[in-house]
C-alpha cells in the first residue's frame, strides 16, 4: 500500500508572471519556477501545499508517488520513432 | 450598403465600447474551466496532505470554505460586485487581471 500514497506535487506553471503581483512571482520562483509549462516536483508538506496555493490561479497541481527528473521528462515527451536502432556502423 | 455614405459604428461616430457589457459565451466557458482548474487544485493540495497524515488551515479553509465552481450561480461566476455599477455588479471582464484572479466571494451582507 505504502507505494500508492503520494509523496510528491507534481506543479506546472500555465500562466504567464507577467503583471501579476511580486510576491505571486516569488512565490512561483521559489517553487522554481520559471516559465509556462514548467514542471517541478514538490515534497508534499503543509509549507509546500501553503505556497502553492497562493499561486493556485496559476499553476496546475497533481500528485505525484515519485519524481521525475528532467531527463525523465523529455524522455517521456520524445515520440516512438517506429523503428530500434540495433548497432551502428563503425 | 456599400459605398463612401454606408452605415458602420466608425461612420456613424459616437463613441464605440470596444468590450461588450457582458461575457460571450467561449469566455464563460473558459471561466468554468480556469475555475474548475482551481477546485481539482484545491482538492489535490488537499488529498495529498490527507494521505499523508498532515493538514494544515489553509487547505483546510480553501476546501470548506471557498466556494465550488459547480456550487456557484451563474451570477456570481460572471459578474462581481462593483460599487459604482447600475445595480452593484459588473461583469467579471472589466476587472484587471481577470483571468488571474479567483473572484468567488461577494462582500458581506450582498
Amino acid at each position: 500500500m505504502s507505494s500508492i500514497i503520494p509523496k510528491f506535487f507534481k506543479v506546472t506553471q500555465l500562466k504567464s508572471t507577467i503583471a501579476v503581483p511580486i510576491k505571486k512571482k516569488q512565490t512561483l520562483q521559489r517553487l522554481g519556477l520559471h516559465k509556462r509549462h514548467q514542471v517541478v516536483y514538490q515534497k508534499i508538506t503543509p509549507q509546500q501545499a501553503g505556497m502553492i496555493a497562493s499561486v493556485k490561479e496559476l499553476v496546475k497541481v497533481e500528485l505525484s508517488v515519485e519524481e521525475k527528473s528532467k531527463d525523465q521528462l523529455r524522455e517521456e515527451r520524445k515520440s516512438d520513432p517506429g523503428f530500434v536502432v540495433v548497432s551502428k556502423r563503425r | 450598403m456599400i459605398g463612401p455614405f454606408r452605415a458602420t459604428l466608425v461612420d456613424l461616430g459616437g463613441l464605440l465600447w470596444k468590450r461588450p457589457w457582458r461575457l460571450s459565451s467561449t469566455q464563460k466557458f473558459r471561466q468554468r474551466k480556469r475555475m474548475q482548474r482551481v477546485d481539482s487544485n484545491i482538492e489535490n493540495l488537499f488529498s495529498g496532505l490527507q494521505a499523508n497524515g498532515l493538514k494544515t488551515h489553509k487547505i483546510d479553509q480553501l476546501k470548506y470554505q471557498f466556494p465550488k465552481e459547480a456550487d456557484m450561480d451563474p451570477k456570481d461566476k460572471y459578474t462581481v460586485f462593483n460599487k459604482h455599477a447600475k445595480g452593484y455588479r459588473k461583469a467579471a471582464h472589466f476587472v484587471p487581471k481577470w483571468t488571474k484572479l479567483s473572484l468567488r466571494n461577494n462582500p458581506d451582507n450582498f
